[in-house]
């Protein structure tokens, strides 16, 4: 699909969030990955997502670059979020001691991690007491970056009580072809069906190898209303 | 043929190290000649997107995936990834290798390619992710895929063990 059509069908989502009011996603395919409530959508509906609330939101970015393509979506979604008065914590996983999960399931999936690294130090009781998670990632062969999936591979430890959490997707690619976040999109919402988090929106930056590529899209701005209306 | 096989596993003698085990004796009775790499067992870190290599050169990075395994990858005729199903993707320890393919990935294009992949759970839509992510790497590399391997409901060594997985493994691994 082109851009046109994929604003249409993101624009069609809204709808049916509104519609639906509620903004947990079923699992899509391709095809129906506009299904997905849009930038757009949360700003039908401000404060629709909060009621109010102060969300304690966790901003994980997966990128080495620290004022790239996908840092920049972050900025501005936390600029958005902080102005409705929401308290965000970013973890920048590229710039942190971090290692992969071992398997050992010394955890039993709910207590301490033996990996004594900035995400058992910093990270993961910030998720656990978060309301929602935003997950930012550049496109790396197709799917989330190295760096953010060790953090997800983590989750682990303490997956039930990251669930239920409200979720977005922030994602930066080069290549500006329909299918380029096919595969990501299937994957985040199977974590969405897993995790059982509600969806509030994503961004996906297609045709966004660099910086200026970036900041002459509509992607920041999209990524500052979702923040702000949330 | 060469045959490079990567596994994502941090555990020696689990699921999917036992479909790569399979899949190797498989490959290996036919004369073909195997270099596995075990990614949890090995000093990796991930790509930096420093853009030093161009897509085309050395890493900066001097880890085992540039000194031992990049260009066991680029003389390889056949990729075969092996991973448990983590939060529905390829583990990390996987995607840091994949992601580091970048320092010379139109060497890595054209291979022949497989995927071997465990799963303690066993709905429909278990292995949608990986599969999806899969088939655009091989759309992307231009891999001609000879086969994946879906092993649900393997938990744990002595589930695998009682499926076909296992023999599915060896099976691909003589046809290849």
């Amino acid at each position: 699909m082109d851009r046109r059509e994929f604003l249409k069908v993101t624009g069609a989502g809204a709808l049916t969030l509104f519609l639906s009011g509620c903004g947990i996603n079923a699992v899509s395919g391709d095809k129906k990955a506009g299904a997905a409530p849009s930038a757009s959508g949360a700003e039908a509906k401000p404060g629709g997502v909060s009621n109010g609330k102060k969300l304690k939101i966790v901003v994980l970015c997966g990128s080495p670059h620290k004022a790239g393509t996908s840092a920049l979506l972050a900025d501005k979604f936390i600029e958005g979020a902080q102005a409705a008065g929401h308290e965000v914590f970013r973890f920048n996983a590229a710039f942190e001691d971090i290692n992969p999960c071992r398997g050992c399931d010394a955890c039993g999936m709910n207590g301490p991690c033996v990996i004594q690294d900035a995400i058992s130090a910093k990270l993961i009781q910030k998720l656990v007491d978060c309301d929602m998670v935003a997950l930012v990632t550049p496109l790396y062969y197709y799917g989330f970056s190295a760096q953010i999936k060790t953090v997800i591979d983590r989750f682990y430890s303490r997956t039930s009580a990251i669930h239920r959490k409200k979720s977005m997707l922030m994602a930066t690619a080069w290549n500006s072809s329909d299918i380029t976040f096919n595969a990501l999109q299937e994957h985040y919402n199977t974590l969405v069906r897993y995790m059982e988090w509600q969806d509030v929106g994503r961004v996906l930056g297609y045709g966004c190898g660099s910086r200026s590529a970036i900041e002459g899209s509509e992607f920041p701005e999209q990524a500052f209303r979702i923040g702000k209306s949330l | 043929m060469k045959i490079v096989v990567v596994t994502g596993s941090p555990h020696k003698a689990g699921t999917s190290a036992l479909l790569a085990d399979k899949f190797i004796e498989g490959s290996e009775s036919k004369g073909h000649e195997v270099f596995r790499f075990n990614a949890a067992f090995e000093d990796i870190h991930p790509c930096r997107g420093c853009d030093a290599c161009g897509m085309n050169g050395p890493c900066v990075q001097k880890d085992a995936i540039e000194e031992k395994l990049i260009q066991k990858l680029v003389d390889s005729d056949m990729i075969v990834l092996v991973t448990p199903l983590y939060y529905f993707g390829f583990s990390a320890q996987l995607k840091t290798v994949i992601d580091r393919f970048y320092s010379r990935t139109g060497s890595i294009h054209k291979k022949k390619s497989a995927l071997l992949a465990t799963a303690w759970n066993n709905d429909s839509w278990t292995m949608t992710a990986l599969k999806a992510h899969y088939t655009r790497l091989c759309q992307y590399m231009e891999w001609q895929d000879q086969g994946q391997i879906y092993a649900t409901g393997c938990g744990y060594r002595s589930a695998i063990e009682g499926t076909e997985y296992p023999v599915q493994a060896l099976e691909l691994g003589k046809k290849v």
